[in-house]
């Protein structure tokens, strides 16, 4: 998968592994929890920026997958004493039909058909959550959630989690980078450069746009499931379409030709709120305008700053040793 | 199974975009192991008659028998399956992707792997990618174009980006090829190492066909020449009958001779 890609992965994961020490300065101990939603949501945007860098659509229901995995974690375990690991596959496998479903029909027409039926799909589930009453108990929520374990290990702490949810997240990572650097990876990007030839070389244009949406899908209910079992309560908004739209942010502030791009954005806009709390409710604001700047000076997104800050700087810097 | 003398069989095939016929009532065949060209005044149908081959335009009428299977109605990824491959007029590389990528992606249909498996690096999936890379290289090195490797498709100059499309073509390991003006652009070096190119994929047991206005390039290389005019057939014999054809000389040829 290329030098880079390795090198930014054990950065990573040095970074992640030292990050706790934060906790010891007290103004910011709290980021660590910050840092487990950053995890659950990268996740997610990984899989969308597969989707949306590379397959070239987008995806409004993503936070509905997010709460399938929730759900069925919680409901599976509570209701009926799963495994939770059982039951966080069979969330998988739920969003996975679903993603078929869903998927299918609009991904074998041109155009954003995919983003009409997500978001159809992501307020029918929404719904479902909060009109299901007498298995998602509604508004109300949903608690009680068992902590997961693994071979007698509770991982029952913020610091377990962070460990365990951020080393999913980092599998995922290399999963998503293993897909890019192989032929289906080429076949995406042989699609955005040109379909007719990519028809002609054999490529089945709409297989691969279906079978990224469900990776993606997959990707979601994973963290739905962790973040259940994380938080142990559960209830509808956090699974609503404002989550979906702030996670197609995430991807295109990040930059979304590009993975490593879906992480600086999740984390960004996870952390932002927190930076924001002087705006009470008018951080939306914020992201508009973040939004706004990085699509007018940033087409890449962050991921592509220090090319621009290069491109401009590096004429003036050349111009004035010259 | 006796291996059948044809290749390619096109049978009464018809073509209209609104009140414009591009093709008309069209019968040919190509044998197995021949270079096959196809020559005609702009806007004889040539393109369209490529496009209705490979899939990317569905016929009005008629049908397209490759290797004894219909394949009339498939879709371009399932004709491109089944072993016809294709180069376009106007060059359609994977701009942004090196000389490299675009070539291994013509190994796209000889490949298998799923997404878990390549997602997951399975021992299979290395084995293949592996392969891809080899095969990549050779069919880059068989159109002299290895130390182009690393660099962005789209910044090659346009002789070596017609090149590279046909080794794109040639890495889905075709039976039958489809070379849309292949010399168009080209320089008189250019294409005459383009010719030596072609024979050397004939030899090897790739049937070629392909749309060309260089006449000699046409007359040099091919064993038939199909004439169209007006989306008809006019002629479809050797090239030195054709020449000789008085039809044709109407048509097409008499100005181009007569100067060459």
């Amino acid at each position: 998968m290329g030098r880079n890609n390795i090198i930014g992965i054990l950065g990573l994961s040095l970074f992640i592994l030292l990050f706790p020490l934060t906790g010891r300065i007290s103004a910011i101990s709290h980021y660590v929890d910050i840092m487990v939603f950053v995890g659950l949501t990268a996740m997610i945007t990984m899989g969308l920026s597969l989707l949306m860098g590379y397959a070239g659509q987008i995806s409004l229901g993503h936070a509905a997958f997010y709460g399938l995995g929730a759900y069925a974690s919680g409901i599976l375990t509570v209701k009926y004493g799963l495994n939770p690991w059982l039951a966080l596959f069979i969330g998988v496998f739920l969003s996975a039909v679903l993603a078929v479903v869903v998927g299918s029909p609009s991904l074998k027409l041109r155009g954003h058909y995919l983003a009409m039926a997500t978001l159809a799909f992501g307020e029918i589930i929404y719904i479902i959550f909060n009109g299901w009453i007498s298995l998602t108990k509604g508004p109300d929520g949903f608690g009680d959630i068992p902590y997961l374990s693994i071979f007698g290990f509770s991982f029952d702490s913020m610091l377990s989690n962070y460990y365990l949810i951020w080393f999913v997240a980092i599998i995922m990572l290399v999963f998503v980078l293993n897909i890019i650097h192989s032929r289906l990876g080429r076949a995406l990007m042989s699609i955005h450069g040109s379909e007719l030839a990519a028809s002609a070389m054999g490529v089945n244009a709409a297989r691969f746009k279906i079978q990224v949406f469900i990776i993606s899908a997959v990707m979601a209910s994973i963290a739905g499931s962790f973040y259940a079992h994380y938080v142990q309560y559960i209830n509808p908004p956090v699974f609503d379409l404002f989550f979906s739209i702030k996670l197609l942010m995430m991807v295109i502030i990040g930059g979304m030709s590009n993975i490593w791009g879906a992480l600086i954005g999740a984390a960004l806009i996870t952390f932002l709120p927190e930076w924001l709390i002087f705006m009470e409710d008018f951080d939306i604001l914020a992201y508009g305008l973040i939004l706004l700047l990085i699509t007018m000076f940033l087409p890449k997104g962050l991921f592509g700053l220090p090319e621009v800050v290069y491109k401009l700087f590096a004429p003036r810097v050349k111009a004035s040793l010259g | 199974m006796a291996e059948s003398e044809s290749i390619l069989k096109v049978r009464r095939l018809s073509k209209a975009f609104g009140g414009l016929v591009a093709v008309f009532d069209l019968d040919f065949s190509v044998p197995r192991g021949i270079i096959k060209a196809i020559i005609g005044p702009n806007g004889a149908g040539k393109t369209t008659l490529f496009n209705l081959i490979s899939g990317i335009f569905p016929s009005d009428t008629g049908e397209t028998v490759f290797q004894d299977r219909l394949i009339t109605g498939l879709k371009p990824y399932q004709i491109a399956s089944l072993g016809i491959s294709r180069t376009f007029q106007t060059v359609e590389l994977f701009k942004e992707m090196t000389a490299l990528q675009n070539i291994m992606v013509g190994r796209h249909v000889r490949t298998k792997s799923g997404i878990l498996s390549v997602g997951l690096k399975l021992p299979g999936s290395r084995r293949e990618e592996r392969t891809i890379r080899e095969k990549a290289e050779y069919f880059l090195d068989l159109v002299g174009l290895s130390h182009r490797a690393h660099e962005e498709a789209g910044s090659l100059p346009l002789g070596e980006q017609k090149l590279l499309e046909v080794s794109r073509a040639l890495a889905t390991e075709p039976e039958l090829l489809l070379l849309d003006e292949p010399a168009a652009g080209l320089n008189e070096t250019e294409t005459e190492s383009a010719a030596r190119l072609f024979r050397k994929i004939r030899d090897q047991g790739t049937t070629i066909l392909l749309v060309e206005h260089d006449m000699n390039l046409v007359m040099d290389i091919s064993e038939e020449v199909l004439v169209l005019e007006y989306g008809r057939k006019i002629a479809d014999d050797k090239p030195e009958a054709v020449r000789a054809n008085a039809d044709v000389i109407n048509a097409y040829l008499g100005v181009e001779l007569e100067s060459a």
